[in-house]
């Protein structure tokens, strides 16, 4: 069996769910946006508009929550399977919106430029891993309003794998969709094989946001799939306790995906979230955290229980520079939520929390990913695999069994190849010259950009999604 | 050098410089081509009619008129205007802005619009209400001033107002962003209002000289001087009068620049009441950034950074019994002067001389007499006014003739009501005592003297040492402070440093405390020569006093340079960049900062090329300077986060046209 | 055990209201107002601040803390009216335009408060000409601009901008803080100061 862990029980996951179901039908949420409101109060949900608060009934609660599928697929732009998103399947994956840039040539800290975006992405795209890019990083060298639809733009151009990027508002949603559909040959094409899943962030506590209903709505209408994200802070913007900030987070998924379905019964939706510490010591958000790492997984078990895809933030450090903090926070926040099933996690190529991105960063992510993988795969057991005959003509005191057919058959799935990481006797290692992980990831970072390749995309591509930004 | 051509091609080579002053107007005429003072002139100032005292020295002048390339003149118009509260009936729109204090004018009318600090409009220009508010007063006044809330970083609804007034009503409007780009909404309505006012009060003087000039033939262009000391033809005069405030002062710095030919230096100009100082860096004088401020108002004209300290020549000397020797701010008739005009001082003299004199209130020389400004001085008890109706009487002989106790007659009221002037001991008396100069009556200076070291058991020689110690240290006081004065902590330890400085090389000190200025400092003004050498022995710097320092003003008028400067502001917006120019926002969506530095720069350059040539400016040389304005990211240690760039054109030119060979 | 000792233990341990019994007592028992602001609520705070540097107490306690002050400030007004004793001074607080964080503005705002000063909180996403309004209400002493994002940072320089435009800049502090924020950016933008946390913010005001 695969390892699977849990930190909620029935009893806690249903707890959770009344504490939810009581916060959105009695309290609501704040919603900014009033083509929102219209839609759910359309729909029977009570409605304050003095006050802008939207009460939702269990019972319509339920209605949409019946409408959602268990899975959604994603596809690359050349309309290749990249993956399904749903079940026990665990696809790990980058985030953003960095501002700054360590440069893996001259490990400078500085602004992130459309030149450093565009290399993170040539990486993302030759890497297995990540399988799906959220734009890592938020360029100085463009005008700010028009930010999120040119990580979109370059993006496409850039890399194949699903993307995952953020708009602010309807104008935004509307460019960001035809962009997709100017990719991958039409909105038909868009909706039914979708190259991206538009990420939607809930403000904490229980507000929807005018840009982000403005979102919901077009893309519902659109068709496209939506990733729907709550990340409220604990005793920040909820409070100090771990099964509150879940609570919360449930609520405000469920208000959004609502909203969606309301406007569009068949819209997928990825039900994801963000839920997060607030050091009181720093006065920071930390994202390192084992407390995360546990929030995910319950996050994970509240999106199975409505049957719903599940993604969220993981792969995570609050390391400002390349060092071994870095490698337990990530490992520790990729892992446990791996093997909680938690079905998009992404975090990777970034560090310090949300601010800097790094290749080199991005390249140990991506044996970090491997290597949670792994874990997630566990322990395979046949009667082949077991060995027992094999064993049996080996016999008691033989030398070994490297040389065994068996084991060149079976060594391939049951041990992972590592790329990074360091293995070698230490006499070997200072042979080799002595170099930390770091170095490593350097060296892998120019041999991989190397061998990218731009995506295969239609003739004159660039100017069309240049011109599919309202200006 | 060069020679200066006019139309008919018939060399010009001469300038005239005139300087309206507070008491005298000076002229000169220059060889422009070599800097040859060829006449000078000085007349006393006619207050309540400048064009007489203008007049008279011209015609003392009595140039060749062919020969001349530029009239220039620099005037207490403007300045005396303001802090006389003279002026037309103006009225003011405030648009979107507050009335944050004073506004020279009762017709002060608020009218929504106006813009945020990105330029984007605060609310729709309320052309309605404007138009009431002018029907209400259009008959009472003979212009507007027109200021709006952040109209430098848009000017569009003070230009829409503008055209609104101009064009129905025919009404002349000043608007505050014409006058400036600096901020502070207030300071700009007072200044455009006070611009407003001046009009009349410049076109009257202008117009009159212009026919001075006729009359005497002179056929070259009129110029005015500016307070930065930059100079401008008439016609742009006639439109920004107030920038001709703080002229004179301005005049002065400019021609010790131009005697000295020193590009850097410190500039003292020391008069009869004040010593003003100023700094030359690159061959313009600092101009004070905040703007500046006359009669209370503070403005946003540019006017050359002075400092002035009530030291001159005929500053009050004072002993207190408890805060010791004081030298001015108030300046008196000196002893030995007023002894020429009245023999009655010199007998009275006498007389102190033989007298115990003693008062708590005044000194133990002092006479008063009736203040001659025109005013009224029924105010005075009317045995005293006949008292002095005769002429000037000691105080002594003023409590002996009224049978009081001087200490009890608060004739400190008439002074300060300026209804008596007082006639006491400066630092003039002293040198006229010494033989130095003879502007007094030797023998009553004499006299003065010895009565005061009398009163304080001093003798002469340390009565002469201490007032002359007090003169030079206030002299190096000033003038490292205008060197100086900006660094932190010097403030502060000002006095003691002048302290130490002065007590340099006594016997049994074990260290010495100097000070270098690597400045040279020019020194003008009449009492120059008698008190800078002294003063400057004690600070390791050149001096300088050049001749004809005595009309470094008139000269300063003519050989001032026509200066035009204007900057462009550069800053990123969520779109991409906008572009502040005094004339208008100019959005640049998606833009290349390159590009619009580019573009800015070319604008700049034109329009301070435009500006200089329509001031009557030739052989303009335009310099243009771009800087950035970045600060350090919090992470990116190298990189700096880019907030502004500042795009500063310049342009340069002589007030004449120059040939060159 | 002296009244005031009590008083800074409690203060240390945020119990406000511990606070409110040991001031009341303090006064009863003829007490000097001010001496128990000094000696025992401000001596208190200072522990406090020290100890978060120090990173032993973090910002829950030095919240409750300053609640704890607050308490004790407000039974202490009357009698320290009464006697004419200095009165504190005022800040106004709010997050610049364009951005929506307030979480370190709170901190400070609380902060604020338990050092005694009147605290008016705008909020967030302020346009320079809403700062301005605030101050000619609340004519403070002190401007606290807060803002979390580099890209709100031009916001600060135009809302001083508009300060001087409008005749104010001369007449009141104005601070600068927040993650993208530092000293190098406050003296280009002419703020009169610039501090990196809550507790040296209210240090720098306090010194000017």
């Amino acid at each position: 069996m695969r390892p699977y862990v849990q930190t909620l029980s029935p009893e806690e996951v249903h707890q959770v769910h009344m504490a939810s179901m009581e916060l959105l039908s009695t309290v609501g949420l704040e919603v900014l946006d009033e083509v929102s409101i219209d839609y759910y109060e359309q729909a029977g949900a009570l409605v304050d508009r003095e006050k802008k608060m939207v009460r939702i009934p269990v019972g319509l609660v339920n209605e949409c929550l019946a409408k959602c599928a268990p899975s959604v697929t994603l596809y690359n732009s050349d309309g290749t399977k990249a993956f399904t998103v749903g079940g026990e399947e665990v696809h790990y994956g980058t985030v953003g919106f960095a501002n700054y840039a360590k440069d893996w040539k001259t490990d400078v800290i500085r602004e992130a430029t459309i030149a450093d975006y565009e290399d993170i992405l040539k990486l993302c795209d030759v890497l297995d891993y990540p399988e799906f890019v959220l734009p890592p990083a938020q360029p100085v060298d463009v005008p700010v309003e028009l930010s999120d639809r040119y990580q979109a733009k370059v993006g496409f151009l850039t890399t194949k794998k699903p993307l995952i990027p953020q708009a602010y508002g309807a104008q935004e949603a509307r460019d960001i969709i035809k962009m997709a559909s100017l990719v991958v040959g039409g909105m038909d094409q868009l909706r039914e094989k979708p190259n991206m899943a538009m990420l939607v962030t809930c403000t904490s506590p229980l507000v929807v946001r005018k840009d982000a209903g403005e979102t919901v709505v077009e893309t519902a209408k659109a068709g496209v799939p939506l990733f729907i994200e709550s990340g409220p802070m604990t005793g920040a913007t909820s409070p100090a306790t771990l099964v509150s900030a879940v609570a919360l987070a449930n609520a405000e998924n469920i208000a959004h995906i609502v909203l969606a379905k309301i406007v569009n019964p068949n819209v997928p939706v990825i039900y994801a979230s963000w839920c997060r510490l607030f050091d009181m010591r720093y006065g920071n958000v930390s994202l390192g955290c084992p407390e995360l790492a546990l929030m995910r997984v319950a996050n994970a078990q509240m999106g199975k229980y409505y049957k719903l895809p599940c993604g969220g933030g993981g792969v995570l450090t609050d390391a400002n520079t390349i060092d071994a903090q870095l490698g337990w926070e990530k490992m520790l926040t990729a892992v446990v939520p791996g093997i909680g099933h938690c079905n998009m996690i992404l975090g990777m190529g970034i560090i310090g929390q949300e601010n800097t991105m790094s290749c080199e960063c991005l390249m140990m992510d991506s044996e970090i990913a491997r290597i949670s993988q792994r874990v997630i795969r566990g322990i395979a057991v046949d009667e082949e695999r077991l060995a027992v005959d094999l064993i049996k003509e080996v016999g008691p005191a033989a030398t070994s069994f490297v040389s065994k057919k068996h084991t060149k058959k079976f060594y391939p799935t049951e041990q992972l190849l590592p790329r990074l990481t360091d293995r070698s006797v230490p006499a070997e290692w200072v042979k080799n010259g002595s170099k930390d992980c770091g170095m490593v990831a350097k060296e892998l970072v120019e041999q991989y950009i190397s061998q990218y390749q731009k995506p295969k995309l239609p003739e004159g591509i660039e100017e069309q999604l240049e011109a599919a930004i309202t200006k | 050098m060069a020679k200066v051509i006019n139309d008919q091609n018939k060399i010009r080579h001469y300038g005239i410089g005139i300087d309206s002053g507070g008491t005298f107007t000076d002229g000169v005429i220059i060889d422009l081509s070599n800097g040859t003072i060829i006449k000078t002139v000085k007349v006393r100032t006619t207050h309540h009619r400048l064009l007489t005292g203008i007049r008279n020295c011209l015609q003392q002048l009595a140039p060749d008129k062919t020969s001349i390339a530029a009239l220039s003149l620099s005037t207490t118009l403007a300045t005396n205007a303001v802090v006389e509260g003279k002026g037309a009936d103006v009225g003011v729109f405030l648009i979107g802005q507050k009335a944050m204090g004073d506004i020279p004018t009762e017709h002060c009318f608020y009218i929504d619009g106006g813009h945020d600090s990105q330029g984007e409009p605060l609310a729709e220009l309320d052309l309605a209400t404007a138009e009431k508010y002018i029907e209400e007063v259009k008959d009472k006044v003979s212009a507007f001033a027109v200021s709006g809330m952040m109209s430098v970083r848009n000017p569009q609804h003070e230009k829409e107002l503008k055209e609104f007034i101009m064009g129905r009503y025919g009404i002349p409007v000043i608007c505050g962003h014409e006058l400036t780009s600096t901020l502070g909404a207030h300071e700009r309505a007072v200044t455009a209002t006070l611009n407003a006012r001046l009009i009349p009060v410049i076109k009257e003087l202008i117009m009159a000289v212009k026919q001075t000039m006729e009359e005497e033939g002179i056929d070259a262009p009129l110029m005015l001087v500016r307070g930065d000391g930059s100079l401008v033809v008439a016609e742009t005069a006639l439109e920004r009068p107030i920038e001709t405030m703080l002229s004179g002062p301005a005049a002065s710095i400019i021609g010790a620049r131009y005697l000295t030919n020193l590009q850097n230096a410190v500039v003292a100009d020391m008069g009869g009441t004040t010593t003003d100082t100023a700094v030359i860096y690159d061959g313009l004088p600092r101009v004070n950034p905040n703007g500046a401020t006359v009669g209370g108002f503070l403005t946003r004209v540019k006017a050359v950074d002075i400092h002035t300290i009530g030291l001159g020549g005929d500053s009050h000397v004072q002993f207190h019994p408890k805060t010791g020797l004081k030298l001015g701010p108030q300046r008196v008739t000196p002893i030995s002067v007023a002894a020429r005009e009245s023999e009655t001082i010199l007998r009275e003299l006498k007389e102190l001389a033989q007298s115990v004199f003693k008062s708590t209130r005044y000194q133990p020389v002092e006479f008063l007499f009736l203040s001659q400004k025109g005013q009224n001085h029924s105010a005075l008890p009317a045995n005293l006014k006949n008292f002095l109706s005769d002429g000037p009487h000691s105080i002594l002989k003023i409590g002996q003739h009224l049978s009081t106790n001087p200490d009890l007659l608060a004739l400190d009221q008439w002074m300060g009501l300026d209804l008596l002037s007082v006639v006491g001991l400066t630092p003039t008396d002293f040198k006229v005592a010494q033989g130095e100069t003879d502007v007094g009556h030797r023998e009553a200076a004499q006299i003065a003297l010895e009565i005061t070291c009398r009163a304080f058991s001093l003798t002469e020689t340390e009565l002469y040492r201490i007032v002359m110690e007090k003169v030079d240290k206030m002299i190096c006081a000033t003038l490292m402070n205008e060197v100086m004065g900006t660094i932190p902590g010097f403030r502060e330890s000002q006095s003691f440093l002048v302290e130490q400085i002065f007590a340099n090389h006594q016997s049994k000190k074990s260290y010495d405390l100097s000070v270098k200025l690597h400045l040279p400092v020019i020194a003008v003004g009449a009492p120059v020569q008698a008190y800078y050498p002294s003063a400057m022995k004690a600070l390791d710097s050149e001096l300088v006093i050049p001749d004809h320092s005595d009309v470094a003003n008139a000269v300063g008028a003519i050989t001032g340079q026509v200066v035009e400067t204007v900057e462009l502001l550069i800053r990123p917006d969520a779109k991409g960049y906008t572009l502040y120019t005094p004339w208008e926002k100019i959005s640049y969506p998606d833009g290349d900062l390159a590009i619009i530095k580019n573009d800015a720069e070319k604008m700049a350059r034109t329009y301070v090329r435009e500006q200089a040539e329509q001031n009557g400016g030739h052989n303009i040389e335009v310099y243009c300077d771009i800087e950035d304005v970045k600060t350090l990211s919090v992470l990116a240690a190298e990189e700096r986060y880019f907030l502004e760039c500042h795009v500063c054109a310049k342009a340069l030119g002589v007030a004449y046209k120059v040939y060159l060979d | 055990m002296s009244v005031f000792t009590k008083i800074t233990n409690a203060l240390y341990e945020g119990d406000a209201e511990e606070i409110a019994v040991l001031v009341q007592k303090a006064l009863d028992e003829g007490e000097d107002a001010q001496t128990i602001v000094n000696d025992g609520l401000v001596a208190g705070m200072n522990v406090v601040g020290a100890d978060f540097k120090a990173g032993t107490l973090f910002i829950p306690e030095v919240i409750s803390a300053a609640e704890a002050m607050k308490e004790g400030l407000m039974i202490l007004k009357p009698a320290m009216a009464a006697a004419n004793q200095e009165s504190l001074d005022t800040i106004l607080i709010g997050t610049v335009e364009g951005d929506v964080h307030d979480i370190g503005k709170n901190l400070v705002a609380i902060m604020f408060e338990g050092a005694g000063f009147t605290v008016h909180d705008i909020g967030v996403d302020n346009k320079p000409e809403d700062f301005v309004k605030a101050y000619e209400e609340y004519k403070p002493e002190f401007i606290g601009l807060s803002a979390l994002l580099s890209t709100t940072m031009p916001a600060m320089q135009r809302t001083i901008e508009a300060f001087t435009e409008a005749g104010y800049r001369d007449k009141v502090k104005i601070l600068v803080g927040g993650a993208p924020i530092n000293a190098d950016f406050a003296k280009k933008i002419n703020a009169d100061g610039y501090a990196g946390d809550a507790v040296s913010a209210v240090d720098l005001a306090k010194t000017m």
